[in-house]
């Protein structure tokens, strides 16, 4: 071995306490880094899979839409989806990244339940309940999900949906659909106007049924349809679901496909507002992107594309917020390391200031000085940091398979607190040397002072 | 007062002056010392306390700088030489025995006699026998894994000087090395010093006021009061 490296880890373990103490300290940040560095992963992904599962990687919409197609989706409708399906699904460079390419259908209109009186405004999409599935499944980075499926509809179901459990409350559905912790809305407030309804019924499709299909619930949908024109579906309650958020439980209505069409297109089935694309890995969006971009480009298509950062932006907040989260807790792991090392190092050179004249005596330059107390910072940074992540693997290995859970904001149900210091490959390495690095760092000028005095007076020192 | 003639010289110095701030006093510890010290002898600077002669042994070895005159150590102007180059040197050509022996407390007896013969990048095979035959030779080689805490005093100025001659320095530097010792102990240390001398013809250059020393010196130098004061020749 080096001889100072066998010096310094001599030297090390001269003062054991005082060694162990700082080591400890390190190895408390490494930790604590790690620790926290796991956890804001397995939000990050978290937050990726369950937004990938609900509304895929990417959407295409046609150009405006994301601006201004919620006031009138009609008239940024994708025609012909499905040949556009078929040209994106049989691309060669695509079709191994893809796992699902569907049609979705943004709307919103009037809900009605005449049955009670109770009407309301809403916003929903149409989905393919199958291809729902399949979206729902996506987990690529293998989290430990609450949830699994959330589909509660079928393709064969034309006419079924769910609504929010607030939009539920609001129609006066609660016994109906078992919505638990529903207030009965006082009696006074309620108030019969049978005039809306008479109005509403004019605008029914004569094909539809008037009273609620088998056991479920049925609501009216009023829509405009894409000449401006109202349109009435009636749409079968499979399920009221909390939407996490009260504004979307408030509003939300998800429907099978062909229905949405029925009510915001009519005859015309060959119109969607957008293609929902999941992809194997998230990694693949700019290839994808791109690609998409230069086939629109190549074929005149009027389509632009959006990922599930620009659809949500909440997920780029979170993610900043705990970002801005862990660098804090990672600068004041830092500090205390770094002022830790400064001290045992200043500690360590004090006690030995006349064996630094001694070796200076015997030839050592000022570098070698510098070199022995920069190796024991580095030793004591290194074991420090190597402890950490043995502990910090230790806690992460107890916590994820204590089954510990959260309810996020947002969110429909608990989440599990789990620690994924593995899923970044770089993380634990990137945390050992910048821990060892700042003990290094840390070392160096205490250790250039004791290079830089006079040896005669270093052995004079008693 | 006498001053050395023309004959190779291993330390010549030229009005040397070193003169210390003590807070708002200035003390001068040397006031002008001329002297020559010729190669290969047993020499002994002498000298009550506060004459001057452990900063006179300083300069010679190089860890300590004069405020003026000029230094020559084995013909080189040592004054011209950066502290990197001094540490060089030092490494090369002096060695130090001191009064507390100095041995570093983690090394065992063999790897601090070792430890100047990696500093000059001695290959291994020659650095362990070097090292042995200077264990051997100053009668501690049963005691080679013994850290210096696990041995006597007589036995770790032993160390020192296997220390301080295990390179084949031409100047051994001595300051008082036998003070912390009991009189039988110190005479022994001085003759183990004198054979150490005569086999490998370094030069040493004891500091010391101790009167039994004195007995062994080829050349006396009297210090008092920072000036150089007297010269014996006693071969």
């Amino acid at each position: 071995m080096n001889k100072t490296v066998s010096l310094a880890i001599r030297n090390a373990a001269r003062n054991k306490r005082r060694s162990i103490t700082t080591v400890l300290a390190i190895a408390v940040g490494a930790a604590s880094i790690i620790l926290f560095g796991g956890y804001k992963q397995s939000m990050k992904y978290g937050f990726e899979t369950n937004i990938v599962q609900i509304i895929g990687h990417l959407h295409i919409y046609r150009r405006g839409f994301f601006s201004y197609g919620a006031g009138n989706p009609s008239h940024y409708s994708i025609d012909n989806y499905q040949g556009l399906i078929d040209s994106i699904t049989g691309d060669p460079q695509l079709r191994d990244k893809l796992t699902v390419t569907t049609p979705v259908i943004s709307l919103f209109g009037i809900a009605g339940n005449y049955a009670k009186d109770a009407s309301k405004t809403f916003f929903g999409r149409g989905i393919v309940p199958s291809d729902k599935a399949a979206i729902n499944k996506w987990n690529d980075y293998g989290i430990r999900l609450y949830r699994v499926n959330r589909t509660e509809i079928t393709d064969n179901d034309t006419e079924g949906g769910i609504i929010g459990q607030g939009l539920a409350r609001m129609l006066r559905l609660c016994d109906e659909l078992a919505v638990k912790d529903c207030e009965v809305q006082p009696a006074a407030v309620v108030k019969s106007d049978n005039a809306a309804k008479e109005d509403f019924s004019a605008l029914e499709e004569p094909s539809t049924a008037l009273e609620p299909k088998g056991q479920y619930p049925r609501l009216d949908l009023l829509g405009a349809s894409s000449k401006g024109a109202p349109n009435v579906v009636s749409l079968f309650i499979r399920k009221a679901v909390n939407q996490g958020d009260k504004m979307t439980d408030e509003n939300y209505v998800e429907m099978h496909i062909d229905l949405a069409k029925r009510l915001v297109f009519g005859k015309d089935k060959g119109r969607v507002t957008g293609i929902i694309l999941q992809l194997k890995h998230t990694r693949d969006i700019p290839f994808v992107v791109e690609r998409l971009r230069g086939r629109f480009k190549a074929e005149g298509l009027d389509l632009e594309t959006e990922d599930f950062e620009q659809l949500v932006p909440a997920f780029g907040q979170a993610i900043s917020m705990f970002n801005t989260i862990f660098s804090f807790i990672a600068v004041v792991m830092c500090i205390i390391v770094l002022f830790t090392v400064v001290n045992t190092i200043t500690m360590s050179i004090m006690e030995r200031v006349n064996e630094i004249g001694t070796t200076r005596a015997l030839g050592v330059r000022r570098s070698g000085i510098v070199r022995l107390f920069i190796t024991e910072g580095a030793l004591l940074g290194a074991t420090g940091a190597t402890v950490g992540v043995i502990a910090a693997v230790a806690a992460g290995y107890i916590i994820n398979i204590a089954g510990l859970t959260w309810m996020p904001p947002f969110n429909v149900e608990p989440v599990y607190i789990t620690i994924l210091i593995f899923q970044e490959p770089w993380f634990v390495p990137l945390t050992w040397g910048s821990l060892t690095t700042l003990s290094i760092v840390s070392s160096f000028f205490p250790a250039r002072r004791a290079s830089r005095m006079a040896v005669v007076d270093a052995l004079r020192h008693v | 007062m006498e001053i050395a003639g023309k004959m190779d010289s291993a330390v010549r110095l030229k009005d040397v002056t070193r003169s210390y701030e003590m807070g708002k006093v200035k003390v001068e510890a040397l006031r002008g010392v001329t002297m020559e010290i010729a190669a290969g002898r047993f020499s002994v600077i002498a000298g009550p306390s506060g004459s001057g002669k452990t900063t006179l042994l300083n300069i010679m070895g190089l860890i300590d700088s004069p405020t003026g005159g000029t230094v020559e150590v084995c013909g080189t102007d040592v004054l011209r030489l950066n502290d990197d180059a001094l540490s060089d040197f030092r490494a090369r050509k002096v060695s130090f025995v001191f009064q507390t022996f100095n041995l570093i407390p983690v090394l065992s007896a063999y790897e601090n006699v070792e430890y100047p013969l990696l500093l000059a990048k001695m290959p291994v095979q020659e650095r362990k026998q070097r090292t042995m035959e200077m264990l051997e030779a100053v009668g501690i080689a049963d005691f080679s894994r013994h850290r210096p805490n696990e041995l006597s005093g007589g036995q770790r100025q032993r160390v020192a000087i296997a220390r301080a001659l295990s390179k084949r320095p031409d100047i051994v530097l001595a300051d008082e090395p036998t003070a912390n010792l009991d009189s039988k102990t110190g005479s022994a240390i001085i003759d183990l010093m004198l054979r150490m001398q005569r086999d490998h013809h370094a030069t040493f250059i004891f500091c010391s006021h101790d009167r039994q020393v004195f007995e062994y010196a080829e050349e006396l130098f009297i210090m008092k009061d920072g000036l150089l004061i007297e010269r014996k020749v006693t071969t």
